[in-house]
C-alpha cells in the first residue's frame, strides 16, 4: 500500500507541475531590451540546403550589422522538402521553422489555421517588383498575400526520345501520335499516380478552376472538356498513349525504348537525362487540335509555385521577413540556379543567357506562359482525388464514351460541395 | 524411422507404399524449393540492388550481370560496387546513418527491457492472482489494442511536451514501451500452461507470491520471455510512422526507419534507392543473426502462448 | 485471505473518523496509528487541492468551453510585421481536460480506498485486532496483495500512454474539429452526434464510402487470416513430415521474412507488381505480353489489386503461421500417431483425425487477434497501394482502402479530424464486439483453470 501511495502522490506532483508549466504560458517579453540574438530556423529542400546555407549565412552577417538591436543573427537550416512542410508544420506550428517554403496549394490549410503571416501591403509591392504579377497571383489566398515565391511548380513538360521524335515533330501532338514508330508507344502520361498532371487535358480544354479565387468558377465539366476526353480515350484504345505509375517507371520506359515521349514533372529531369544520354530531348508542352474542343491549343497544364511562407507564431517576425526577402532576391535566385538548377521566379532572369540555354529550365519557362493557376482554396484538397477517380476510371474502360459527361457532372457537384459554394 | 522398418517387414505392399511415400518426398522438395525461391527472390533482389552501380529502383535486368559492356568502346563497367555502403554510412547533412543505426540499437533495448517486464509482469498477475478486476481488465485489454495507433499520435506527442521531452530518444522509449502492459496475452498463455501445483509446493515451504515468481516462473520462462523480448526489439527497426512524427527536425535522434522512409520520398528515389536497398540490408542483419539463434525459444514460445492467448 | 473476508461480513455503522476518512483521506489510519499510511493518503489530497487551485480547475472548465480566446493579430506601431497574439488552443484544452478529469477520478477512487481502509482499522480495533504495521503492509504487497506491485507501472503507462489518447480520441469524434476549426488558429467545439449522423446515412457519399470499404475491410481480414493460417499449416506440416531433412534451412529461409523490415519488403513488393515492374517487365521481355500498353494492371485494377493484396500479404504472413503450427505438430504426442497407425489409418485419416483438430483447437484465440489486427492492418495497405486505384464513387478512398487507411487519409490530407474519430470509434466499436463475443466463448477464455 505504502509504495502505491508513494508512486501515487509522486506521479500527482509531478503532473501538478507539468500542468502548472502549460497553463501558465503567458509571460510577456516587453521589456526594451538592448542588443538581443537573433535565431532562426529555416526548412528547405534536401537538394537546396548548400545555396540556403550559403545565403542564410551572408543574411545574417547582414542582418546583424545593419541593425544596432541585434548582437547577432544565426539561421539554423533544416531539411524539410515542400511537399511535407505544411502536414508537419500543422501538427505543432510552435515548433516549425520560422520561414519554411511550401507548395502553393498548401497555403489555404495554412491560412485556414492562421499558422502564417499575412504580407503588408508594403512588401506585396516589393515582391511583385521581383516577380511579376503571375507568381504574386498565385500566392494570394481570400484576397491577401501570404509568401515568397522562389520556384515555379509547373505540373509537367515535355521529354522526348530525339531518336523517334525530331525537334519540329515535338511542338505538335498530333503529329507525334501519328507518327509510326515501330511498335513503340507514342506518348506515356501520367493518369493515376498524381492527379495535378492530368488536369493538362482539362486545362488544355479551356476549363476553369476557382479562377481568382472565388469558389463559384468551375467549368470541368463543360463540352470542350468531353470532347477532349473521348479524344483521349480514343488514344489509350489506339494504344497511342499509355499511363506512367511513378517517376522512377517514367524513367525506365524512356530507358527501355517502350515508349517515345513522355509528360512530366520537371522536378525528374535529371533522371530522364541520365535514361535518355544523347537523344534526350526536353521542350514545353506541344501544340494539339482535338475536334470539339481546341484547335491548334498549345496544351495548358496546371501550375503554382513553391513559395516561402512566414511561421505566425517565430518571435522575429521582423528578421523572418527579411530572410525571405533576401531569399528570393533577384540575385539570389540567379545564385539558386547557378548552384541548383532551379528554374527562377523573376521574368527579369529569363532573358539571362546562361538560364536560356539550359534546355530544361528553357522548357519550364516556355510552360509557364501556358498555365491554369492551382488555386489555394480550403477544401480544394478534394478535388484531387475527385478528378483522378475520373481520369483513371476513363483509362481502365470503366467510362465508355457516353458516360463521361454525365461522369463530369458528378464529379463537379462533388467538388463543389467539397469546398462548401 | 518407423516407416521404415515399416517397409522391411511388411514386403511387396510396403514396396508400393515406399514408392508413393519416395512420389510424395519428391512433389515436398519440389514445393519447398520453389517457395524457398518465392521467398528468397524479393530478399536477394533488395541485396543485389545494396552492390548496384546504376541509379533508380528498376534496372533493365532483373539481375544485373556483374559486368557490362559499354556501348561504343570496347570497355567493360563494373556493375557492382560497396560504394553505396559507402556513401550510406558517410554523414551528410541531416543524415547520419551510423548515428541513427546506434540510436535505433539503444531505443530498441531499453524498451525491449521495459515492454518485456511489463508484459511478464502483467501476465504473471493475469495467470496466477484472482481479484476482482481480472476479468473486467482482461476484457479491456483485449479490445484496447483495437483502436486505431496512430490516431493517438497527436495526443501522445502533446503530453510528451507538457513534460518537455518530445523530440528525444527517451520519448520514443515511452512510447514503443509505456503501453506494453496491455500485450500480455501471449505470455500469459505460456504461463497458463506451467503446472499450478508448482507455486503450491513453493508456498508450502513458505515462499511468497514474490519469491514464486522471481525464483519459479521466471527462471522457467525462457522461451516466452525470448519471445516477448524479440517482438519487442524489432518494433522499434520498423517503425516509420510513428518516430517520424515525434522527432520532427530532431536529426541527432533519428532512427533508421526514419531515415531509410525519408530516402523513399518521389524527389529522392532515384538517387537515393541503392543507398536505401544499402541501409535495409544493415538493418535486418542484425535481426536476422538475433533471430536465427534465438529462433528454437522462439518456436517454443510462439507455440507455448500465441495458441492459449 | 480468508480472515480478511470475515472481517468485511460483518456489518457495522462506520463511526465518524471512518466516515470523515471519505473528506479528510487518511484520517483514519492516523488516528489508528498507521502514520505513514495515512500521511500518503492524505498527501494525495493536498497535492490534488494544489494541483485543482493551480489550473486544475481551470483544465475543467477550458474541457466544457474548449476555449474563448480566438488567435488574433496586433498591429505593433513603428513595425512593418503585426504581432500574433496566441488565443486559446481547444485540442490542448481537451487533452488536458481529459486529464484532469481521469486525475480527479483517480483522487476519488483514493477517497474511496481512505475509507475502505479507515473502515477496516475500524473492524480490527473493534474485534480487539492488532493494527498491521507498516512492514506488515509491505509484506503483504509482496504476496498477497502482489498483484498491485507488479502491475503499479504497467498500469500507469496504460493510463497515459493508451487510456489518456483513447478517451481524447474518442472526444474528438463529438466535436467539429476539421480543417476549417484547425488549431491553434482557430477554437473548435462540442457538436454533439452530427458526425455520426453524417457517417451513418446524413451525407450519401460518405455513407457509400463507409460501407464499401466497410465490407472490403471484412472480406480481406477474413482472406488475409485465413490464407495465411492454413498455407502456414500445410507448409509446416511439409517441412515437418517424416523424411525430409534440412528441416531447420527450410524453416530458416522462410523465417528471413521476418527479420526484413515490412516497410521494406512491401515496397519492393510494389515496385515488382507496378505497371512497369519487374513482373510486368519480364513478361514483355519474355514476349508473353506483346507491348506496354498490355502490362497485367496488377494495381489499377480493383479486383485484380485486392487479390495481388491478399497474395502479397501471404509472402508476410505464413512464415509467422508456419512457425505457430511447426510448435504444435512437434508437441502433439508421436503415441497418438502410432496408435492410430497399429488401427490401420492412414496418412490422410491421421491428418483430418488427428493432426488438424489439434491445431484448430489451440489455435482459436490466435485467429481471433489475427482477424482483429488484420483489420487494423495499416501497413500493408498503405505502403502497397496506398488505397489505390481510385475511384468517383467514394469520397476520399480507394478500392483497396480499409478503414483504417481510410481513416489516415481523412486526418493526413483532408484534417478531417473529427470524421476520423468518427470511423476509429465505429471500427473500434465493430472490432471490440466480434472479438469479446468470440474471445468469452472460446474454450481457452471458460477453461483457463483447467490447464494448470
Amino acid at each position: 500500500m505504502k509504495r502505491r501511495i508513494l508512486a501515487l502522490s509522486l506521479a500527482a506532483a509531478m503532473v501538478v507541475g507539468a500542468l502548472a508549466s502549460c497553463t501558465a504560458k503567458t509571460e510577456e517579453v516587453s521589456s526594451v531590451v538592448e542588443t538581443r540574438d537573433v535565431k532562426l530556423t529555416l526548412w528547405g529542400s534536401e537538394q537546396d540546403q548548400a545555396f540556403l546555407k550559403e545565403v542564410a549565412a551572408a543574411w545574417a552577417t547582414q542582418y546583424a550589422a545593419d541593425n544596432a538591436d541585434v548582437a547577432s543573427a544565426t539561421v539554423d537550416v533544416q531539411i524539410k522538402g515542400e511537399d511535407v512542410a505544411t502536414t508537419d508544420a500543422l501538427n505543432d506550428i510552435e515548433a516549425a521553422a520560422d520561414v519554411f517554403g511550401v507548395a502553393n496549394d498548401q497555403l489555404a490549410q495554412l491560412t485556414a489555421a492562421n499558422a502564417i503571416y499575412q504580407m503588408p501591403d508594403s512588401v506585396v509591392s516589393d515582391i511583385k517588383a521581383i516577380v511579376g504579377d503571375s507568381f504574386l497571383g498565385s500566392t494570394m489566398c481570400d484576397g491577401n498575400y501570404y509568401g515568397f515565391p522562389y520556384a515555379p511548380n509547373t505540373a509537367e513538360i515535355l521529354f522526348y526520345n530525339k531518336e523517334f521524335y525530331t525537334d519540329d515533330e515535338a511542338k505538335n501532338l498530333n503529329t507525334m501520335l501519328e507518327k509510326d514508330l515501330g511498335g513503340v508507344t507514342n506518348l506515356a502520361v501520367d493518369i493515376d499516380d498524381q492527379s495535378w498532371n492530368s488536369m493538362t487535358w482539362f486545362a488544355t480544354a479551356g476549363a476553369e478552376l476557382y479562377t481568382g479565387g472565388d469558389k463559384t468558377v468551375n467549368t470541368m465539366n463543360k463540352p470542350e472538356v468531353t470532347a477532349m476526353l473521348t479524344w483521349l480515350q480514343q488514344q489509350i484504345q489506339a494504344k497511342k498513349i499509355v499511363d506512367i505509375d511513378s517517376a522512377d517507371n517514367a524513367a525506365a520506359m524512356l530507358k527501355d525504348k517502350a515508349v517515345g515521349a513522355i509528360f512530366y514533372g520537371a522536378w525528374n529531369k535529371a533522371a530522364f537525362q541520365e535514361a535518355l544520354g544523347d537523344n534526350y530531348g526536353v521542350a514545353d508542352l506541344p501544340s494539339v487540335t482535338v475536334d470539339g474542343a481546341c484547335n491548334n491549343q498549345h496544351l495548358v497544364c496546371f501550375g503554382g509555385n513553391k513559395m516561402l511562407v512566414l511561421n505566425a507564431t517565430t518571435k522575429e517576425p521582423e528578421a523572418a521577413l527579411s530572410l525571405a526577402q533576401a531569399i528570393i532576391s533577384e540575385e539570389n535566385q540567379l545564385k539558386r540556379f547557378q548552384m541548383v538548377q532551379q528554374t527562377p521566379t523573376a521574368p527579369a532572369l529569363a532573358t539571362n543567357a546562361d538560364i536560356a540555354a539550359d534546355p530544361g529550365v528553357a522548357a519550364e519557362v516556355a510552360q509557364g506562359g501556358y498555365t491554369l493557376t492551382n488555386q489555394p482554396l480550403n477544401g480544394t484538397a478534394g478535388y484531387w482525388d475527385l478528378e483522378k477517380a475520373v481520369v483513371s476510371d476513363l483509362y481502365k474502360g470503366n467510362i465508355t464514351a457516353d458516360q463521361i459527361q454525365g461522369k463530369l457532372d458528378e464529379m463537379v457537384a462533388a467538388m463543389q460541395a467539397n469546398v462548401g459554394a | 524411422m518407423s516407416a521404415n522398418n515399416l517397409t522391411a517387414v511388411t514386403g511387396k505392399k510396403g514396396k508400393s507404399y515406399a514408392a508413393q511415400k519416395r512420389a510424395g518426398l519428391i512433389a515436398s522438395y519440389i514445393f519447398l524449393t520453389v517457395l524457398s525461391i518465392i521467398w528468397l527472390l524479393p530478399i536477394l533482389w533488395v541485396v543485389l540492388t545494396s552492390f548496384r552501380v546504376e541509379p533508380g529502383s528498376f534496372t533493365a535486368a532483373f539481375f544485373p550481370q556483374p559486368y557490362s559492356w559499354v556501348e561504343g568502346t570496347t570497355k567493360y563497367t563494373q556493375t557492382y560496387t560497396f560504394q553505396n555502403y559507402i556513401d550510406l554510412f558517410t554523414p551528410r547533412d541531416g543524415f547520419d546513418f551510423g548515428k541513427m543505426w546506434v540510436n535505433t540499437l539503444i531505443v530498441a533495448a531499453i524498451s525491449c527491457v521495459i515492454s518485456t517486464l511489463f508484459a511478464v509482469a502483467t501476465a504473471y498477475v493475469m495467470s496466477r492472482m484472482r481479484f476482482k478486476m481480472r476479468k473486467p481488465f482482461m476484457n479491456i485489454a483485449l479490445i484496447m489494442g483495437m483502436f486505431p495507433g496512430f490516431m493517438s499520435m497527436i495526443a501522445i506527442y502533446f503530453i510528451l511536451k507538457s513534460v518537455g521531452i518530445e523530440k528525444t530518444l527517451l520519448a520514443l522509449i515511452l512510447v514503443y514501451s509505456g503501453a506494453s502492459g496491455l500485450g500480455f496475452q501471449v505470455v500469459k498463455g505460456f504461463f497458463d500452461t506451467v503446472p499450478k501445483a508448482l507455486d503450491e509446493a513453493a508456498m508450502i515451504d513458505g515462499a511468497n507470491k514474490a519469491t514464486v515468481f522471481f525464483k519459479i516462473i521466471l527462471p522457467m520462462s525462457k522461451p516466452i520471455i525470448v519471445y516477448q523480448a524479440l517482438t519487442a526489439f524489432m518494433g522499434p527497426w520498423m517503425d516509420f510512422i510513428f518516430a517520424r512524427f515525434l522527432m520532427g527536425t530532431n536529426y541527432d535522434t533519428y532512427t533508421v526507419a526514419i531515415g531509410l522512409y525519408d530516402m523513399l520520398d518521389k524527389t529522392r528515389i532515384y538517387e537515393y534507392f541503392r543507398q536505401f536497398a544499402a541501409g535495409s540490408v544493415c538493418v535486418a542483419v542484425p535481426i536476422i543473426i538475433l533471430f536465427m539463434s534465438l529462433q528454437k525459444y522462439y518456436v517454443e514460445g510462439v507455440t507455448g502462448g500465441a495458441v492459449k492467448g | 485471505m480468508s480472515k480478511k473476508n470475515l472481517d468485511e461480513k460483518i456489518e457495522i455503522p462506520d463511526d465518524l473518523i471512518t466516515k470523515l476518512s471519505y473528506v479528510v483521506f487518511g484520517l483514519g489510519n492516523i488516528v489508528h496509528g498507521q502514520i505513514a499510511k495515512g500521511i500518503a493518503f492524505l498527501a494525495i489530497e493536498v497535492a490534488y487541492i494544489l494541483f485543482m487551485i493551480v489550473g486544475g480547475f481551470q483544465n475543467l472548465i477550458n474541457l466544457v468551453t474548449l476555449g474563448t480566446v480566438q488567435t488574433g493579430w496586433v498591429e505593433v506601431p513603428g513595425k512593418i510585421m503585426p504581432e500574433y497574439r496566441l488565443g486559446d488552443n481547444s485540442m490542448l484544452f481537451l487533452l488536458f481536460g481529459v486529464l484532469t478529469v481521469m486525475i480527479t477520478v483517480g483522487v476519488v477512487w483514493t477517497g474511496y480506498c481512505s475509507h475502505k481502509s479507515a473502515k477496516n482499522l475500524q473492524l480490527l480495533i473493534k474485534n480487539g485486532k492488532k493494527v498491521p504495521s507498516l512492514m506488515d503492509d509491505i509484506k503483504l504487497l509482496l504476496d498477497q496483495r502482489f498483484h498491485i506491485t507488479l502491475l503499479f507501472l504497467p498500469i500507469c503507462g496504460i493510463l497515459v500512454f493508451s487510456v489518456l489518447p483513447l478517451i481524447y480520441m474518442i472526444c474528438i469524434a463529438f466535436t467539429n474539429y476539421d480543417r476549417d476549426h484547425q488549431v491553434p488558429g482557430n477554437l473548435f467545439d462540442w457538436v454533439g452526434l452530427s458526425n455520426f449522423g453524417s457517417m451513418l446515412g446524413g451525407d450519401s457519399r460518405m455513407t457509400t464510402t463507409f460501407f464499401g470499404v466497410l465490407v472490403w475491410t471484412l472480406i480481406w481480414a477474413f482472406f488475409a487470416t485465413f490464407s495465411n493460417y492454413f498455407l502456414g499449416i500445410i507448409v509446416a506440416l511439409v517441412i515437418n513430415q517424416k523424411g525430409i531433412k534440412f528441416k531447420k534451412l527450410w524453416r530458416s529461409i522462410l523465417v528471413l521474412t521476418i527479420a526484413m523490415p515490412q516497410f521494406i519488403s512491401l515496397l519492393v513488393m510494389r515496385s515488382f507488381f507496378s505497371n512497369y515492374g519487374v513482373i510486368n517487365r519480364g513478361l514483355i521481355n519474355l514476349g508473353i505480353i506483346p507491348s506496354i500498353n498490355d502490362t497485367i494492371p496488377f494495381f489499377s485494377n480493383p479486383t485484380l489489386a485486392r487479390i495481388v493484396i491478399i497474395v502479397v500479404n501471404m509472402w508476410i504472413g505464413i512464415p509467422y503461421t508456419m512457425l505457430m503450427s511447426s510448435g504444435i505438430l512437434m508437441n502433439i504426442p508421436q503415441d497418438l500417431y502410432e496408435a492410430a497407425t497399429v488401427d490401420g489409418a492412414n496418412a490422410v485419416q491421421m491428418f483430418f483425425k488427428i493432426t488438424l483438430p489439434q491445431i484448430i483447437f489451440t489455435t482459436t484465440p490466435y485467429l481471433i487477434t489475427s482477424f482483429v489486427g488484420n483489420i487494423n492492418n495499416f501497413n500493408v495497405i498503405f505502403l502497397l497501394t496506398a488505397g489505390g486505384p481510385s475511384t468517383s464513387e467514394y469520397y476520399s478512398a480507394g478500392k483497396t482502402d480499409l478503414l483504417v487507411t481510410w481513416l489516415y487519409k481523412l486526418t493526413k490530407e483532408k484534417m478531417d479530424y473529427s470524421l476520423a474519430s468518427t470511423i476509429g470509434i465505429l471500427i473500434f466499436i465493430i472490432s471490440a464486439t466480434m472479438s469479446l463475443i468470440t474471445y468469452t466463448r472460446s474454450k481457452s477464455y471458460k477453461e483457463e483453470d483447467a490447464f494448470q
